[in-house]
């Protein structure tokens, strides 16, 4: 009895797995096929199915995703915690702007240990005061 | 102006490899950038843009990497579903997943399959900025594969090259083709006496389709073997060339041979 439902249980994950797969053939993962397929075949995977590749697409999405919305919370939190300080400047920094700081964080949780030099110039105008800073 | 001359090739050289790099990273920021403000960022710091892309491409490249191991150590060459989600576990081991400690799980109910298909199901499709121009080689040599797994033998492992055309080592299959193209063209005949447009359409199709160069030459081989007699062909599917081999005709007298293909003609 077990070993039929088990057997069904089976049946039920193949045929989903299947559905999902199938799905993929429709789904167009951001990160294009192309690339994947370049960086993919760079390090030796080969497979001519298409889904698979796009299973990997996605898989990378997914991680991407994941840091980036963890950077994203970081960055919130950062600003509230500014905004606490100084509430004379409310409306100054309202854009949610991916830096460094938050990256790195975000990264920790995943076992990326990134560090950037203390001094890293991004643009010219990195160096300046912020509040003369003209958007 | 020899100088001059490795001068240029030599940046040549530095050159091609490092575009092809920019082209792929840029690429990569792109799409990351995509996702990024799909998230809800409004903006990015340069270098914050190009680690990050760095290190999904980097994830991408470990995750192929964890793959095709999981392949090889399998004993074969090309990866296959349970390779990948072997390396997908594999990437997403450091944080943990649904159902890490059951080992004995099947890699189907796996957890990290099930936060894919949830994170398809509910994140929105942002396809690529622009499409990306293919290089032509890598195309061509994709396709004449896939065209090639259709026809290919179940004894062949797919990493051989494809067999070179049936038309070059094959000589009964020519022999059928035409025997086909016979029979319809008496279709044809049939079809004449019904309606005069369509006759006229199978046989401009037919000719379209079929009518291979060297097709007169092969129809005067075929008339004289049927003026040898039935015994020959007999002889091909009794004796030892019953394989479907091409079979000499030594054992008639030259003189008749000769005979014969004088009254042919």
């Amino acid at each position: 009895m077990n070993h039929q439902q088990s057997n069904e249980g089976r049946q039920d994950d193949e045929s989903a797995l299947s559905d999902f797969l199938g799905s993929l053939m429709d789904y167009t993962p951001t990160i294009p096929d192309e690339l994947v397929e370049h960086y993919v075949a760079k390090s030796g995977f080969q497979c001519p199915d298409v889904r698979l590749i796009r299973l990997v697409a996605v898989a990378t999405q997914k991680f991407i995703a994941e840091v980036a919305t963890d950077a994203l919370q970081h960055c919130k939190a950062r600003q509230t915690a500014v905004v606490k300080d100084k509430r004379d400047k409310q409306q100054k920094d309202k854009r949610l702007t991916l830096t460094m700081e938050d990256l790195s964080k975000a990264l920790h949780e995943y076992g990326v240990n990134m560090r950037h030099q203390e001094y890293f110039a991004d643009n010219p105008s990195s160096g300046v005061d912020p509040a003369s800073r003209e958007e | 102006m020899n100088e001059s001359k490795i001068k240029i090739e030599e940046e040549e050289k530095t050159l091609k490899p490092s575009s092809i790099q920019l082209f792929q990273s840029t690429i990569a920021k792109i799409a990351v950038a995509q996702i990024c403000q799909s998230i809800g960022f409004t903006g990015s710091q340069t270098s914050a843009l190009d680690s990050f892309s760095n290190i999904a491409t980097r994830y991408l490249e470990t995750l192929a990497k964890s793959a095709s191991l999981n392949a090889n150590s399998c004993g074969r060459t090309e990866c296959n579903l349970f390779d990948v989600i072997k390396g997908i576990e594999d990437m997403n081991s450091v944080k943990g997943f649904v159902g890490a400690t059951n080992m004995k799980k099947s890699l189907l109910k796996s957890g990290v399959l099930k936060e894919i298909r949830s994170f398809v199901r509910i994140v929105d499709e942002i396809p690529f900025a622009k499409p990306i121009p293919r290089r032509n080689l890598k195309k061509s040599l994709v396709l004449s594969r896939v065209h090639d797994q259709v026809q290919r033998f179940s004894h062949i492992p797919t990493w051989l090259p494809c067999l070179p055309d049936v038309s070059t080592y094959k000589k009964i299959q020519k022999e059928e083709r035409i025997g086909f193209n016979e029979e319809e063209k008496d279709k044809g005949v049939v079809v004449v006496d019904c309606n005069v447009e369509k006759s006229v359409n199978v046989v401009e199709k037919k000719e379209s389709s079929f009518l291979p160069v060297k097709r007169p030459k092969v129809k005067f081989k075929f008339g004289l073997n049927s003026d040898l007699g039935v015994n020959v062909e007999l002889g091909t599917r009794n004796g030892v060339c019953r394989g479907g081999k091409r079979v000499s005709c030594h054992d008639l007298s030259e003189e008749e041979d000769i005979k014969s293909f004088k009254r042919r003609r």
